[in-house]
């Protein structure tokens, strides 16, 4: 098991860098794990994310990528709810990189 | 006797086949989806109330809970039990019947 | 693409509910246009206030309510199942289009392919 040491404390991960348990997330987590994908996190960053984890206390999912983008929009406008606007900020595959920085479970699918 | 239901009543025949294998003085615990048979408005829910007084009748808390079951609805007759009532029930009982 | 109508017939407690419900999922994450039918002991996955952690199970209700999120629009249910089990479509926690026996004649005939689970 692979771990991540935030403030003195070890935060457990899987091997593919996602939170064991998700109560061990905070805002220096992710920032700890962000750098660790080599991402500068900005409050635009920490807007997705816990919009992400809010999502995630409703419905139980960790998102695809359409139904992210659809609860984007509807939760910090339609400007941000495009694909764009969060491949800018979650290089590569949005919704797989901020569920991992938002301390989600892994999903168990890859859609 | 003590006979106990766990599935839906309308998934199969075994609710209407228990009915008619009861006996007054002898008790039916309902569990699990069984549960869905004391929903408000239902022939189930009927059928449960045609049975003599005599019969007890039981079902499991934390089973109508976790499907939206209101325990506002559930007719007085039945006693609505948790876990360890159960233990004792089947305990007290010489023989339990799983349908 | 063909479109997809899953007819999900069984209570929430049971395995069948959460597949069918993974299939309305994945196929709308692929764009397949798709609908799901709530049917026979199917609809009591719709009741309000079921509290699945009581029975120990992760709540399926949480990720039901996430299907028009995923571009599930179409959803449906029957409206003899809800009668025979005491239930209103008010009492649904999803916006579900109530349908008659001669409108789901209807739904089977338009969608491609019909999947029951």
């Amino acid at each position: 098991m692979v771990s991540l040491l935030v403030d003195g404390r070890e935060v457990a991960l899987d091997k593919d860098g996602f939170l064991v348990d998700l109560a061990d997330w905070s805002d220096d987590v992710a920032q700890a794990l962000a750098e660790q994908e080599g991402l500068e996190m900005t409050a635009a960053h920490f807007e997705v994310i816990h919009a992400l984890r809010r999502f995630y206390a409703q419905y139980q999912l960790s998102p695809a990528m359409r139904p992210l983008v659809k609860y984007i929009a509807q939760e910090l406008g339609k400007d941000k709810g495009s694909s764009l606007y969060l491949l800018s900020l979650f290089p590569g595959s949005p919704a797989r990189l901020a569920s991992k920085l938002a301390g989600l479970p892994k999903p168990d699918n890859c859609l | 006797m003590l006979h106990i239901l766990r599935h839906s009543p309308h998934a199969d025949s075994r609710f209407a086949s228990c009915l008619r294998a009861i006996n007054a003085d002898q008790s039916l615990l309902l569990i699990e989806d069984a549960v869905y048979t004391l929903l408000p408005g239902t022939s189930g829910r009927n059928a449960l109330e045609y049975l003599p007084a005599s019969v007890s009748l039981y079902t499991l808390e934390s089973d109508l809970l976790g499907r939206g079951v209101a325990l506002d609805d559930i007719s007085s007759r039945i006693e609505v039990i948790d876990y360890q009532m159960m233990v004792a029930l089947c305990t007290e009982h010489a023989k339990v019947v799983s349908w | 693409m063909k479109s997809l109508l899953i007819i999900s017939r069984h209570a929430p407690t049971r395995h069948a509910a959460r597949e069918a419900l993974d299939v309305a999922l994945a196929a709308a994450a692929f764009d397949v246009p798709c609908g799901i039918l709530f049917m026979d002991d199917g609809v009591f996955q719709l009741m309000r206030g079921q509290d699945a952690a009581q029975i120990g199970q992760k709540s399926l209700a949480a990720n039901l309510q996430a299907l028009p999120l995923f571009g599930v629009e179409d959803v449906l249910v029957c409206q003899h199942s809800l009668g025979e089990r005491g239930l209103q479509a008010s009492q649904c926690l999803l916006e579900a289009r109530v349908v008659n026996n001669a409108e789901i004649a209807t739904l089977i005939e338009h969608y491609d392919q019909i999947l029951t689970l």
